[in-house]
């Protein structure tokens, strides 16, 4: 127990030295209701939530229409074009990795990878004992992933999009997410 | 014959030195890599072994290729990706244009690969009537400029924000203000509407894993992410060397490449990417890879280029490349720039080039920062070999890589060849017959050479006492120039009851190497290491002063002679003469009084890197009460053997121009005096500071007693 809580601790350090930002919640419905609060803190009216566990969709779903956000299910038509139309994107991590301070997203449908690329600001629910302590220790995962479906994505996300092209002056936010919100429950 | 083929690089380079502002954005990127590297190397509980373990696993990739290629198809294949083998350039350009053209594409968009610059990809597709965006920042701006990147990491690195707005300005007809956040929403908002309308997505791989058929893609902006997802087509364009057997050899090289390049743990995405996923349930979607050779299998039968296959692109070698930091990518570089551009230049785009191969210093850094431990200052020796063989030698380069060689007869008449270099006049002439610089002081021959001494001493060093013994490598220095170094280190080890001996030698060689003479190389490695084996297999240690020399028998022997048992039992064998002096310090052999004061900077020549960065000699100095700093920039000093005696651009020229930022370091603190142990990065520090610089050895003298 002791040790899970160090590896969460590394987790929190170094993603958050790479600009992202991490908060704790005890349950999914206080992690549901922190997730209302910090977009609501950045005005957010429309965000895109992608598929993920149907329990927890409809719970994120029911608490972002409470507060009178539009959510957007991006799973039939102009896909790229209606997510794009999000300020914010919502995901559910698989599992996160301490000493590179990433979370990871397995995916089956690049629709859900849109939905932490295309909008502003990126939201994502993080089960605590999903936390592993090396990349090196996340191989195996990696690879069950990789190897139970025809496709599959595996995206390790450390933060807001960066870049440091012009003068080597730290610009976050190019093409993707420039805040990355990471909230860890359970 | 061939000779005029340096005048571009040198017309080149000196249009360069001329530039201060851009190589002081270049120095600051490269800096900032280096920092970055050094900090994130801490979190690591060995980033050494790491290396070597990266070695390891690109040694048996490419040891397995042709099982691992045929692996990663099947995989891929299974997944539903079209698979395509190219032979080279043209093959990959035409096998993707007809699959542009069937599917009837037009925009294409990419994020950053090198492979697609190695076999200049976008301009037959801007011709063909597409529409190419970079994607990657720096890419797009290099391609909006129409100019080759700067840096592998940081392409655009020279350009300042203003230039760049103003060349998005002038591009789309559209007024851009000149600070950094008008140019990103700028950026942001113009790529977005091209991401989201494009038919065709070009990313290369940073590797790929043959157990289960995926890439991996690793991008900071984003940019990879969407190039990836919402274009119907999905093209991979990779070089053959990419392919690993598992995912457990993949995560030490993706972690290995970030670290390097900038210190990050890893780039913000990784993406490990399997077949090619529905959009929302649109499954009609594609994957293809174009899996590049264009001489990759060539440079694998060969058994100087093989190692060049190991490079995993993280650009750290040009961060530590001195000659680069003031000459940068657009002279320093073809399509791939910095040191492990060379051997790459020369094996896919040919020899001719590859010319700024004479660029290089053989400081040998690139060969310590490399993550894969590649030893390319050798590759590059070859290089430089071949383009002798082809073009001819500098007549220069010529004299300078044998001139130890003309060492006894110049000792012999040395009061009157210490004389004639005295004189201006003298100097003058001999700069017009060789090359030498006049402004450059030379060393003083010394008519007492050590080996006179030695020999008149050898019966009482045989001496010995405490089992210990000793063979010493003298090298060119300790011997005609300051005999009293070799003198001060034999006495010190005679006291402490070590036995010493000085085998038949020659002078390490080293020059050669850094000319690319690698047959005399060869030569002279097989020489000294006949004459220092009975003595290894005696039980002799084998010792050096000079860090070169040390790292020559060390690191460059082996290599020469590949790895035979003789070179290796003598590279093992090998101590640095202050690391020797240290250790009996340790065992209570040798005791060190405090006969010093002062405040001295200490610079580490760049051989001395690849053995202990100075720490024996700095420990040494400390015990004597000396107050020892090192002072650095991380990279050469600019001389370079003798390289920086050299006269114009691309000798003295080029040397001062990359002593600079060391000098500064030297100068701005109030030292008495500098430490080095190098006798030829003596010159450069006297003569770019005006301090004193003393060797260790020199100061320790008397210090040294019975314990």
């Amino acid at each position: 127990m002791k040790e899970l809580e160090s590896i969460i601790q590394l987790f929190k350090d170094r993603f958050e030295q790479q600009a992202g930002r991490v908060y704790e919640a005890e349950t999914l419905d206080e992690a549901v209701s922190k997730l209302s609060s910090i977009l609501l803190e950045q005005n957010v009216k429309r965000v895109a939530v992608a598929g993920m566990n149907e329990q927890v969709r409809e719970r994120i779903k029911e608490s972002l229409a409470s507060v009178g956000m539009k959510v957007i299910e991006p799973r039939d038509g102009n896909a790229h074009e209606i997510i794009n139309s999000a300020e914010a994107g919502v995901t559910l991590a698989s599992f996160a990795v301490a000493d590179i301070g990433a979370i990871a997203e397995i995916t089956n449908d690049d629709a859900d990878r849109l939905v932490s690329s295309l909008p502003g600001i990126h939201a994502c629910l993080l089960q605590r004992q999903n936390i592993i302590d090396t990349f090196e220790n996340s191989a195996q995962l990696i690879r069950n992933a990789l190897s139970s479906s025809q496709s599959c994505v595996v995206s390790l996300i450390g933060g807001p999009s960066r870049t440091g092209d012009i003068e080597l002056k730290l610009v976050l936010g190019v093409h993707g997410p420039h805040q990355v919100h990471v909230i860890i429950f359970g | 014959m061939g000779l005029e083929t340096y005048e571009p690089l040198i017309k080149q380079l000196k249009n360069m030195l001329g530039q201060k502002e851009r190589a002081a954005a270049l120095y600051a990127a490269m800096k900032r890599g280096r920092d970055g590297r050094a900090r994130t190397m801490q979190e690591f509980a060995d980033f050494n072994e790491y290396r070597h373990g990266i070695r390891k696993i690109k040694e048996r990739s490419i040891d397995n290729l042709d099982k691992l290629l045929e692996r990663f198809m099947e995989e891929a294949q299974k997944r539903g990706a079209h698979v395509y083998v190219a032979r080279d350039g043209p093959d990959a350009i035409s096998y993707i244009m007809n699959i542009l053209k069937q599917k009837q594409a037009r925009l294409i968009i990419k994020s950053k690969s090198l492979t697609s610059e190695e076999i200049e990809f976008n301009e037959p597709f801007e011709k063909a009537g597409y529409e190419v965006y970079e994607t990657d920042l720096g890419e797009w701006i290099m391609q909006v400029a129409r100019e080759k990147p700067f840096h592998l990491v940081f392409p655009a690195v020279h350009k300042t924000t203003p230039e760049v707005a103003e060349l998005f300005s002038r591009a789309y007809q559209k007024a851009i203000e000149g600070d950094i956040s008008a140019i990103m929403k700028f950026v942001r908002e113009t790529l977005r509407r091209i991401f989201l309308s494009a038919d065709v997505g070009v990313s290369g791989a940073n590797v790929a894993i043959a157990e289960n058929g995926a890439i991996v893609l690793e991008t900071n902006e984003g940019n990879g992410r969407l190039v990836t997802s919402i274009p119907k087509i999905h093209i991979v364009l990779m070089g053959m060397e990419k392919i690993v057997e598992r995912v457990e050899d993949a995560i030490p090289l993706i972690r290995g490449h970030a670290v390097s390049a900038t210190g990050q743990r890893t780039t913000t995405y990784v993406s490990i990417i399997a077949g090619r996923s529905p959009l929302a349930g649109d499954d009609g979607r594609e994957m293809h890879i174009v899996i590049l050779d264009n001489g990759r299998s060539r440079m694998r039968e060969d058994s100087w280029f093989r190692e060049a296959l190991y490079c995993i692109r993280c650009g750290a070698c040009m961060n530590i490349c001195a000659p680069y930091s003031v000459s940068g990518g657009h002279v320093f570089g073809y399509i791939y720039p910095g040191p492990i551009g060379i051997p790459w230049t020369a094996n896919v785009h040919g020899l001719d080039k590859a010319k700024f191969a004479h660029l290089c210093i053989s400081c040998g850094l690139c060969k310590e920062i490399c993550p894969a431990e590649i030893d390319i200052p050798m590759m590059i020796a070859r290089v430089k070999e071949l383009d002798v063989e082809k073009h001819g030698q500098l007549k220069v380069n010529r004299i300078l890589e044998s001139y130890e060689s003309y060492a006894p007869i110049l000792s012999s008449i040395a009061p009157l060849w210490n004389w004639l270099m005295r004189r201006g006049l003298v100097r003058a002439l001999m700069e017009k017959l060789t090359g030498i610089d006049r402004n450059r002081p030379l060393p003083e021959f010394k008519r007492n050479t050590f080996m006179k001494w030695y020999r008149r001493n050898a019966d009482r060093l045989r001496a010995g006492g405490s089992g210990k013994k000793v063979a010493l490598f003298v090298d060119f220095f300790a011997n005609y120039i300051e005999p009293q170094l070799a003198i001060t280190l034999v006495e010190a080890l005679a006291r402490a009851g070590v036995e010493v001996v000085v085998p038949e030698q020659k002078t390490s060689g080293y020059p050669y190497i850094l000319y690319g003479d690698l047959k005399e190389a060869e030569k002279v490695a097989r020489y000294n290491v006949e004459k220092l084996y009975p003595y290894v297999k005696d039980g002799y240690d084998i010792i050096s002063i000079e860090p070169t020399a040390t790292y020559s028998l060390r690191e460059s022997y082996p290599k020469l002679l590949n790895n035979s048992e003789e070179s290796l039992a003598i590279a093992s064998k090998t101590y640095e003469a202050l690391e020797y002096l240290w250790m009996l310090v340790q065992q209570g052999k040798i005791a060190v009084e405090k006969t010093l004061s002062g405040r001295a900077g200490f610079h580490i020549p760049c051989h001395e890197r690849g053995l202990s960065y100075g720490k024996y000699a700095i420990a040494l100095l400390r015990e004597a009460g000396l107050d020892v700093e090192i002072r650095e920039t991380g990279m050469c000093c600019g001389m370079a053997g003798t390289f920086g005696l050299k006269k114009g651009t691309l000798g003295i020229e080029l040397s001062l121009a990359i002593g600079e930022q060391l000098f500064k370091q030297f100068k701005d603190n109030n030292l008495d005096f500098i430490v080095t142990e190098s006798s030829v990065c003596k010159i450069q520090l006297e003569q770019g500071t005006g301090l004193q610089v003393f060797h260790p050895l020199k100061l320790l003298g008397d210090a040294l007693r019975v314990a």
